[in-house]
């Protein structure tokens, strides 16, 4: 019989993750607003409307399991249970950033949660994420690693030469395309010979998993079982999870009124991943809704009381920018 | 005491592989044919037998990920030597270096403390290999910080070089020169490393400093030799690294003579010798005879024709008559 028991998941652990899914929401509301108002040095990408792929496959993956992620990372780094704090510090610059401030909203590193790498170059993770799983295999851990990207990322050479390798090496990634159908302002329709960019696997022999990325029960479900199957396999797998990016893709693209109409992204909006475990939490009577108010309320709070905090927190020391550059050999100055 | 003992400067190469990866387990090479008795190259011949495929890994022609892998399973705590057949063909993995391996320890805020990452290839003529076979891309790297730039010159220095590349914890552009794996040299049987990053005084002298590299630095040695014969005493450097760049070893040469001669094979237009004629003219001007001169290769691509590759390469008559003019000066 199928049962939440079957995949782990149980009414404490959905609420905890409900609880860490407003967070990385709130963040990025929070992060956009302040990129409108000029606040965020460089770049900022919102993740809003696409949580239940991060969180989906995540929650999937064991803490010993690597990430490399997109330039669109900040949701991943959360569902690690990442410090929003030391998120929104790095986001600003700031010493007490999870990078010290040197990498900024691109580059929410951490390998205390193994989270190995991200990059602003798009596609850049997927061939580092594929070494990974080298060195998984001839280490001989029973570990996994999963990629994050975009159905943009697809386009590039090095996805295909990355799931290439991966076959023929044997190796245990998880290449996660997160296909919210828009390279910045063009559609997938205008830019790629296939409609879904997973089925540019097949070509390559590699398993294919597409589902509702905006349902976290589905994506989690998908993800146990593909991760279980690359685990023991030692053979990698792709997952197309179909989601929809309710924000503009920076700041210059507005979320609605040039390349898409408002309708189509309160359309996106109607099937919002936090509204679905809202409702089933309610449904289930496992919270009531003044309960699920409180858990918002407090979410809210913490997200406020961490950007405040990152403001605060101290600029790096001028001499950091001359350092981490060599391990064994000066900086010209 | 050990022999003296010759050895090829691709000889050199393949035992520095072969006892750094006896030495240690965590190195892994990979390249395109590497383990084939038949691959153009000889620098990891038969390595495969000794270390099995798990660390000796022939590649598919996708230099961009295989590169990127390098920087993964360095991550996870693996010491990958990559092998890019020519150096023209980094293009193709030019992301990963210069954006990713060289910076992800400074975006990271330092959290790679160790990231030993050796990518070895081939520049520089082969004798009418032509226009993309033949480049010599060293500084390209060079101005990317983050990376180290090795351009060893001799077989002893290829395999102490490639050790200390091996045993160092930053990533390394390893130049190899195609004419230079037939060249023979002493090389010691015990272990050395030849650190990186400083410049070797060749042959001393005191009436001119000629600084070069790989296979201009054979071409001028030639030329200081016959140079020599008419009583020119040219100081011959050899770089070793173009980054670090050792100015200590330059300037003070130039301080003693107060004439400089750089030859490489890149083009002159921005190329080795702008930096090093900048850097002397920025510390040592008043230490100047007369102007420096660079003997380089003219702004073209390498054409294919052996007439035409011929008179257009810099060699020992264009490094002799460079010295010769600037003596006259």
């Amino acid at each position: 019989m199928e049962s939440f028991e079957n995949i782990g998941l149980n009414k404490d652990r959905l609420i905890k993750i409900y609880e860490r899914m407003l967070i990385a929401r709130y963040a990025d509301m929070k992060g956009y607003e302040m990129f409108f108002r000029g606040e965020i040095p460089g770049y900022f990408h919102s993740y809003v409307g696409q949580e239940a792929v991060a969180f989906g496959v995540i929650e999937a993956l064991e803490p010993g399991d690597y990430i490399t992620v997109s330039y669109r990372g900040h949701a991943h780094y959360i569902a690690r249970g990442g410090d929003v704090e030391k998120m929104f510090a790095e986001i600003l610059g700031k010493a007490t950033g999870v990078c010290k401030g040197k990498g900024g909203s691109m580059y929410i590193i951490d390998h205390s949660k193994n989270i190995l790498h991200s990059s602003g170059i798009v596609s850049a993770p997927i061939p580092v994420a594929v070494g990974i799983g080298l060195g998984i295999k001839i280490k001989k851990e029973k570990k996994v690693v999963a990629t994050f990207f975009g159905d943009g990322a697809t386009n590039e050479g090095v996805f295909h030469e990355s799931l290439n390798l991966a076959r023929i090496w044997e190796l245990p990634v998880i290449f996660v395309i997160e296909n919210n159908r828009w390279a910045i302002t063009s559609h997938v329709e205008r830019m790629m010979s296939a409609y879904n960019p997973s089925v540019r696997a097949v070509g390559h022999n590699v398993p294919i998993y597409v589902v509702n990325g905006m349902d976290f029960f589905e994506v989690y479900k998908v993800s146990k079982k593909v991760i279980k199957e690359v685990r023991e396999r030692q053979m990698p797998a792709v997952i197309e999870a179909l989601t929809h990016r309710f924000h503009g893709h920076t700041r210059i693209d507005p979320a609605f009124g040039v390349y898409r109409t408002m309708e189509v992204t309160e359309w996106y909006k109607t099937s919002d991943p936090l509204l679905k475990i809202r409702l089933f939490l309610v449904h289930m009577g496992w919270l009531s809704e003044r309960e699920i108010e409180e858990i918002e309320r407090r979410a809210r709070e913490e997200v406020e009381k961490a950007i405040e905090a990152a403001k605060k927190a101290p600029y790096p020391d001028i001499s950091e920018a001359y350092t981490d550059v060599y391990a064994d050999y000066p900086v010209e100055k | 005491m050990s022999r003296h003992r010759e050895i090829t400067f691709a000889e050199a190469i393949r035992e520095a592989l072969a006892e750094e990866m006896r030495r240690d387990p965590r190195i892994i090479i990979m390249g395109e044919d590497i383990s084939s008795d038949y691959y153009l190259f000889p620098t990891t011949r038969k390595l495969i037998d000794e270390f099995g495929p798990e660390r000796v890994r022939d590649t598919p022609i996708s230099e961009a990920t295989f590169t990127g892998a390098a920087l993964g399973a360095a991550l996870v705590g693996l010491k990958p030597v990559v092998e890019i057949m020519f150096a023209d063909i980094l293009t193709f993995a030019i992301d990963q270096i210069v954006n990713q391996i060289a910076k992800i320890r400074y975006v990271s805020g330092g959290q790679i403390k160790s990231l030993p990452i050796v990518i070895r290839t081939r520049n520089g003529t082969a004798k009418y290999a032509g226009a993309c076979h033949s480049q010599s891309l060293e500084v390209w790297f060079a101005h990317v910080p983050g990376l180290i730039v090795a351009l060893p010159s001799t077989p002893y220095d290829a395999k102490g070089m490639l050790k200390a590349a091996l045993r160092g914890n930053d990533p390394v552009i390893f130049f190899e020169h195609k004419l230079l794996y037939g060249y023979k040299g002493v090389v010691p049987e015990e272990d050395y490393i030849v650190p990186l990053g400083k410049a070797n005084v060749v042959k001393e002298g005191y009436d001119v400093t000629l600084i070069s590299s790989q296979l201009m630095l054979h071409e001028g040695l030639k030329a200081a030799a016959e140079l020599e014969k008419i009583g020119i005493k040219v100081e011959v450097i050899d770089i070793r690294t173009l980054y670090p760049l050792d100015k200590d070893t330059i300037l003070k040469s130039v301080k003693k003579t107060g004439r400089l001669v750089v030859a490489h094979e890149a083009p002159k237009l921005f190329g080795p010798g702008a930096e090093i004629v900048a850097t002397v003219a920025e510390e040592l001007f008043e230490f100047l005879k007369c102007p420096p001169k660079r003997v380089a290769m003219p702004h073209v691509p390498l054409p294919v024709s052996p007439a035409l590759e011929d008179a257009i390469l810099p060699n020992k008559e264009k490094i002799k008559n460079a010295i010769i003019e600037i003596l006259r000066k």
